[in-house]
C-alpha cells in the first residue's frame, strides 16, 4: 500500500507545479494569514451529485435556502452523472442571484474568501487524459500551514495542501464561481466579468434583482454607461419609467453616442407618450450608428412607430 | 476548451444583429445589456447562428441523456444564447463535475498501465 501512495505522489509530482505558489504571495492586503467561513452550510452530495450539492451550499450561504435534493432536477444530467457549468451559473440566477466567474487567478479566488464570500470550484481529480471533475466549495485557507479548507462531496471539513489544491484545480482550467445576493460586489471584481453576469442577470433573471446589481455597479463603476443602460433597463422593466429615463440620460451623458441608449430612451419616451423626445433621440442614435451597426433594424423599427404615432408632445410628462 | 468557447462566443455575436428585434429584445422592444454584448462582439455571418442555435435540438439531446422532459423546458429557458450555444452538441464534452468516487477506480487504471507497460511491478510482486 506505501508503494501504491509513492507511485502515486511521483504521477502527482510530474503531472506539472515544478514549484507551488505559497498562498502567501498571492494574499490581499491586510488579509488574515487564515480564514475559514464556518458559517458555510454542508449539504453531503449523494452519489455523483456534487453539484446539486455545491450549488446548495453556496446558495443557502447567499441567502436563498435550498438543498440538493431540489436542485438535481435543474442541474443534475443523468447520462453524465454529474453537472455542467453552465446550468450551475444559470441555477443560481434563476434564484435571483448574481453568479460571477472570478478570474482564473489565486489571487482572485483569495480574495473572495478573504470577503467572506466562500467560492464554488471545479476540480479534475484524476490526470489530464483521464479527467474526474468534481466540484467542492472552497471555505478558507491557511496561509502558514499552506492548506485550504473545503466542503467537498461527503467530507464537511476537507483540507487539502496547497500543491494538491492548486493541481487539480488548475487542471480544471481554475474555474470558480461565487454566488451573491444581487447588489453584492464580488472582492475580486473585473468590470468586463461582473458586466457579463449582470447581462445574465438581466436577460434571464428577474429586473429587481438584475437592477440591484446594476445599481451596485453604477456605484462602483460610476462612469460606466454599460452600467447605467443595464439599471435603466431594470428599472423600466420593473414598471418605474420616470427613474429609468434617468439613468438612461446619465449614460448618455457619459457617452452620448450610446447607440442601445438612444433606442431604449426613445422606445420609453413614445410609451409615454412624446413622440418628439422620441424622435430626437432616434435621429441621435442614426448618427452613431456606425458604431454599433446591429442597431440599424431595431432603430428602424422605432422610427416607424414614431412617425405613425400622430400626437405630439403636449401630453408628455418629461422635460 | 478556451479557444472553442470563444470562437462559440463570437459567432454567437451576430445573433443580435438578427435578432435584435425578436427574441433577444425582452420588455416591450427594449434592447437589453446581453443583446447588446452580443452586437458589440459580432463577427460571424447570420446564416452561422441561425445553423448553430437549434433549442428543440438541444431539448432533444438533454432529453436523451437523462432530463425529466418537464424540466428541459425550464432548464433551457434559464440558460442565456452564449450557454445554449456552449451546450448544444456538447453535453458529452463538457466537463461534469460528478464524485469522488471514480476517482478510485482510475488510480487503478493508471496502476495498471504502469504494470502492463512494465514501469512497475506491483502486481507480480503482490
Amino acid at each position: 500500500m506505501r508503494v501504491l501512495a509513492a507511485l502515486l505522489l511521483a504521477a502527482l509530482a510530474a503531472s506539472g507545479c515544478a514549484r507551488v505558489p505559497a498562498i502567501s504571495d498571492h494574499l490581499p492586503e491586510k488579509a488574515p494569514v487564515s480564514v475559514e467561513l464556518t458559517g458555510v452550510p454542508f449539504y453531503p452530495q449523494e452519489r455523483y451529485q456534487c453539484g446539486p450539492a455545491a450549488l446548495a451550499t453556496v446558495l443557502t450561504w447567499s441567502g436563498e435556502t435550498v438543498t440538493a435534493e431540489a436542485l438535481v432536477p435543474r442541474v443534475y444530467l443523468p447520462a453524465r452523472e454529474g453537472s455542467l457549468q453552465p446550468e450551475l451559473r444559470a441555477t443560481a440566477r434563476a434564484h435571483d442571484r448574481l453568479a460571477y466567474e472570478p478570474e482564473p487567478r489565486l489571487r482572485a479566488l483569495l480574495a473572495e474568501l478573504d470577503a467572506g464570500h466562500p467560492v464554488l470550484v471545479l476540480q479534475n481529480l484524476g490526470l489530464g487524459r483521464w479527467p474526474v471533475w468534481h466540484y467542492a466549495v472552497v471555505i478558507g485557507y491557511d496561509a502558514d500551514a499552506g492548506q485550504f479548507i473545503l466542503r467537498s462531496g461527503t467530507t464537511e471539513r476537507e483540507v487539502l495542501s496547497t500543491r494538491r489544491f492548486l493541481t487539480t484545480w488548475v487542471r480544471a482550467d481554475a474555474w470558480a464561481m461565487v454566488v451573491l445576493p444581487p447588489g453584492e460586489m464580488p472582492a475580486s471584481a473585473d468590470v468586463e466579468r461582473y458586466v457579463r453576469a449582470a447581462a445574465d442577470l438581466e436577460r434571464t433573471g428577474s429586473p429587481e434583482a438584475a437592477a440591484k446589481a446594476w445599481h451596485a455597479a453604477t456605484e462602483r463603476w460610476p462612469d460606466l454607461p454599460a452600467a447605467w443602460f443595464g439599471l435603466a433597463n431594470t428599472r423600466h422593466a420593473t414598471g418605474d419609467t420616470p427613474a429609468a429615463v434617468s439613468a438612461w440620460r446619465e449614460a448618455l451623458l457619459l457617452d452620448p453616442g450610446h447607440v442601445p441608449a438612444h433606442h431604449n430612451i426613445a422606445r420609453a419616451y413614445l410609451g409615454a407618450g412624446c413622440p418628439e423626445h422620441a424622435m430626437r433621440h432616434v435621429r441621435l442614435g442614426h448618427e452613431h450608428l456606425e458604431r454599433l451597426p446591429g442597431m440599424r433594424e431595431p432603430l428602424a423599427r422605432i422610427k416607424a412607430e414614431v412617425l405613425a404615432a400622430s400626437d405630439n408632445d403636449t401630453h408628455c410628462a418629461f422635460e | 476548451m478556451k479557444n472553442r468557447f470563444s470562437a462559440l462566443l463570437s459567432l454567437l455575436a451576430s445573433v443580435a444583429l438578427v435578432t435584435a428585434g425578436t427574441f433577444s429584445v425582452a420588455h416591450a422592444g427594449m434592447v437589453d445589456s446581453a443583446a447588446v454584448m452580443q452586437m458589440e462582439q459580432r463577427t460571424a455571418s447570420i446564416a452561422q447562428i441561425e445553423q448553430l442555435l437549434e433549442r428543440d435540438r438541444l431539448a432533444s439531446q438533454m432529453e436523451s441523456m437523462g432530463v425529466d422532459a418537464a424540466d428541459v423546458i425550464e432548464r433551457l429557458d434559464q440558460l442565456t444564447d452564449e450557454e445554449l450555444l456552449l451546450m448544444q452538441d456538447r453535453l458529452e464534452a463538457l466537463p461534469a463535475g460528478a464524485g469522488i468516487l471514480e476517482v478510485i477506480g482510475v488510480i487503478f487504471v493508471v496502476l495498471l498501465i504502469l504494470e502492463l507497460v512494465g514501469v512497475t511491478n506491483i502486481f507480480t510482486a503482490i
